[in-house]
């Protein structure tokens, strides 16, 4: 039998008296209930996964690396990569705000340098509250900002990450964007150090 | 400090809980490298912190394989070798992965029916640091306490696919105490 624990009584942050008035009250009692079917953030939903299926952004290759898999949970969602192909390490992962991975023209008319990752149109870190800070996956800026994704000495990524923000239905005309480097999650360098993209996949709608 | 731990007492046993709540505890757990013969040097901390979407973990460590390295709650407050099949085992006296539940499943991080205790793997840079935090959605800061944080020589495929994911050899402990 798992042990009980009553999330929505003390992670709130209202006054302590008030939170003991409120747990103490029938409506708790029943929150609290309820509570236990659904007491943790990674509870499965049965709603259908989404996949999205990332290509290479460098224009000369252009070919699918593997999919990304979005499950829902009661909080947020867990992505499963299968990719293959990347530099071993950490590299930052992100929704970026156009459901587009083209590398789009720069003003003067050429395409854009692959040197600042070529999914231009793709647009900047979903940031659906202005919020405007580069602040991680567990953070208070982009709601875009995903878990960093770990690639093996093998080139292959799929080892799960989990981001709390983000629901499945914020995928739809969206992209999403793995980065050449790790994402330290702050904005400090620009986008956490996370630098060019270097793979990227809209979701099938 | 005094009124909020009391609040929290109060509603923590009209609640029926067994256990103390920790709302807004952080810990910093020294985490030690461990072998066959004994508890070794300390090679950094991990801080954990409450959080609204489960229990935030920073580690501050060094002197590690860079890699992924299989990364758990384990059940009891030691780091001490200890005998199992009859050989003396690094950490042995940690016991297993943190399993409330009893369900004998060991599911990683994201899965709700197994080992609570399954962490997301460490990740260690080329340089031998794990500085990369990561979140726990299944924990609150008050199931550490009392118990002990096991880094493994190997990765972990959060599956019993080898069994317990296949971390292997423990080389890191570190004791939750409570001050």
């Amino acid at each position: 039998m798992q042990r009980i624990r009553p999330r929505l009584c003390f992670r709130h942050h209202v006054t302590w008296l008030a939170l003991a008035g409120f747990c103490l009250s029938p409506t708790a009692v029943l929150a609290y209930g309820e509570r236990t079917e659904m007491e943790s953030p990674v509870e499965r939903t049965g709603e259908s996964p989404v996949r999205i299926r990332l290509k290479s952004t460098s224009p000369e290759e252009g070919q699918t690396i593997g999919t990304l898999k979005f499950t829902q949970r009661a909080t947020g969602v867990v992505i499963e990569p299968s990719l293959k192909g990347l530099e071993p390490g950490m590299h930052g992962m992100h929704i970026h705000e156009e459901g587009s991975c083209e590398s789009g023209r720069t003003e003067g008319g050429d395409t854009a340098s692959p040197s600042i990752g070529s999914a231009k149109q793709a647009g900047e870190h979903w940031d659906p509250g202005w919020k405007g800070d580069h602040d991680g996956p567990w953070g208070h800026g982009h709601r875009g900002d995903l878990p960093n994704l770990y690639v093996n000495e093998d080139g292959e990524a799929n080892t799960p990450v989990y981001a709390p923000r983000v629901s499945i239905r914020d995928l739809a005309d969206r992209s999403v964007l793995v980065h050449s480097s790790r994402d330290n999650y702050s904005g400090e360098p620009d986008a956490g150090g996370s630098g060019s993209a270097i793979a990227c996949g809209v979701a099938d709608h | 400090m005094k009124l909020k731990t009391l609040t929290v007492s109060m509603s923590a046993a009209f609640l029926g809980l067994s256990q103390p709540v920790f709302a807004d505890e952080t810990l910093e757990v020294d985490i030690h490298r461990v072998s066959a013969h004994g508890i070794g040097d300390i090679i950094g901390h991990v801080t954990i912190r409450e959080h609204q979407y489960g229990v935030l973990l920073q580690p501050e460590l060094k002197d590690l394989s860079p890699g992924l390295h299989g990364f758990h709650l384990h059940e009891n407050p030691e780091c001490s070798p200890a005998s199992k099949d009859g050989k003396r085992t690094a950490a042995a006296a940690a016991g297993g992965h943190y399993d409330p539940g009893d369900t004998g499943q060991h599911l990683g991080p994201f899965e709700t029916d197994g080992h609570h205790g399954d962490l997301p793997a460490l990740f260690v840079d080329q340089d031998g640091s794990a500085t990369q935090p990561e979140l726990a959605p299944n924990l609150s800061v008050g199931d550490f306490a009392d118990r002990s944080l096991v880094i493994h020589e190997g990765g972990d495929t959060y599956t019993d696919e080898p069994p317990l994911g296949g971390g292997g050899k423990r080389i890191a402990c570190g004791v939750v105490t409570i001050d």
